[in-house]
């Protein structure tokens, strides 16, 4: 259990040994699973890196508190995905289709005005993530800590050894040569 | 945006304000154009940012499937050998052990095998005794065969001993057929011929064939059971002149 938890806060932390760990003693439940199920080897890791990707987000959730053992979770979520794909091959994909031109019909300009500025969104995200890239790795880390990964400046400045008021000083800089990069 | 502006969007993002603080920012965020830009700014900041931290545990989990790959390809590589090898050791355990096993049977039959020629000499002498040699009879083949025997002329050997053979049942010659075909290292035909030996042989023949045949399955490794078979009975068979020989062979194999 004591492991349990260890592995546990180094998947939240992004650390290697969890990940291995998780790979060495879950992966292959799956992968039988999705074998069985007339799926390939190549579906097991797809849906198993996806049901991990899922773990982790609900893990980055403070409010989440993972009831069963690791190993059961992604089972289930392996296995609900793949029974969603299992279920949707071929028909969710003609019914979305459906409801877009239905959309299209009802709603008339604003479906293709908001459909515009989704797609916008998109690629100013997509801006942002290759901006990021163009900064110092320290800007890189302190952003991703103070947005993605949630911590508050205590923690960062205890993890980047600066001082707590050097920490507003410095995210307020990255912020604004990631503002200055994409040109906003 | 100023330094301030900016910790106040953080707090409010991360639901840190208190109540009044929080109403005043949606008051803003609600009126004043400036905030509003301000709020859409950091809302695509933090989208874009938090989208590259979720690009990076990808990465951080397709790694870790590259390396459970590349650690599962290295145990089966190790496991194929290990297999290889075992299969490799136990295959020549097998061959070097029969190799050793059919060396000693050979030494030991070459130690234990010459009271043949004393048998054949008995024989001959109580058939030209009785004088057949010149009669066409089973006897005077018989006689035939076993000096052609005596004069290494293995085939002559054969030819008359199978015509005494099927002449009428004869023990003696069934036996000396048997040796005619082991001298012509025909080890399957000397079988046969002993394996024909009637039941009720007299028992000096009998003993002799069941020597001379477990030695025949002794020279086939996958016999030799069968030779140990017979070579056991020997040895618990009192009235078997080669009884003690069986004995003191047996232990010598056991070693």
């Amino acid at each position: 259990m004591q492991k349990e938890s260890k592995i546990i806060d180094g998947l939240r932390n992004g650390e290697s040994f969890a990940f291995d760990w998780v790979y060495q003693h879950c992966f292959t439940k799956a992968t039988v699973y999705i074998v069985q199920h007339r799926g390939s080897s190549q579906d097991a890791e797809d849906f198993f890196q996806e049901a991990l990707f899922v773990l982790i987000e609900k893990l980055r959730n403070p409010h989440f508190k993972l009831t069963s053992s690791c190993a059961t979770f992604l089972y289930a979520v392996v296995r609900n995905l793949w029974l969603y794909h299992q279920r949707s091959a071929g028909r969710i994909i003609s019914t979305e289709a459906e409801q877009m031109l239905r959309l299209a019909e009802t709603a008339g300009e604003d479906f293709w005005h908001l459909l515009e500025v989704a797609q916008e969104q998109e690629n100013q995200s997509q801006r942002v993530t290759s901006a990021m890239n163009q900064l110092s790795g320290e800007c890189h880390q302190l952003l991703l800590l103070s947005f993605y990964d949630n911590k508050n400046d205590d923690e960062i400045a205890q993890i980047m050894t600066y001082s707590r008021s050097f920490i507003k000083v410095k995210r307020f800089r990255c912020l604004s040569k990631l503002k200055e990069i994409i040109g906003l | 945006m100023t330094p301030q502006e900016l910790e106040t969007l953080h707090a409010y993002h991360r639901n840190q304000l208190n109540a009044s603080e929080r109403l005043n920012l949606e008051d803003k965020l609600r009126n004043d154009p400036h905030w509003q830009q301000l709020w859409s700014n950091f809302q695509l900041l933090t989208t874009g940012i938090q989208a590259t931290g979720q690009s990076r545990v990808r990465q951080e989990i397709q790694s870790a499937g590259i390396r459970y790959q590349l650690r599962q390809r290295k145990r089966m590589r190790a496991l194929r050998w290990s297999f290889g090898i075992a299969a490799t050791l136990a295959l020549g355990l097998v061959i070097g052990g029969s190799i050793l096993q059919q060396q000693k049977l050979l030494r030991l039959e070459q130690t234990y095998h010459q009271d043949d020629q004393k048998l054949l000499n008995q024989e001959l002498d109580a058939l030209e005794m009785q004088g057949f040699a010149r009669q066409n009879t089973s006897d005077s083949l018989l006689l035939k065969g076993l000096l052609a025997l005596e004069n290494r002329e293995l085939e002559a050997a054969v030819d008359f001993l199978s015509r005494t053979t099927n002449l009428k049942s004869n023990p003696v010659a069934q036996f000396f057929l048997g040796k005619a075909y082991q001298e012509q290292q025909k080890n399957h035909l000397a079988i046969q011929s002993w394996k024909k030996t009637p039941s009720d042989s007299p028992t000096w023949v009998k003993q002799a064939t069941r020597y001379e045949l477990s030695w025949a399955y002794a020279k086939n490794y996958w016999q030799q059971k069968r030779a140990k078979k017979i070579w056991r009975e020997i040895a618990q068979d009192a009235t078997d002149p080669q009884q003690e020989l069986m004995r003191q062979m047996l232990k010598q194999l056991e070693k």
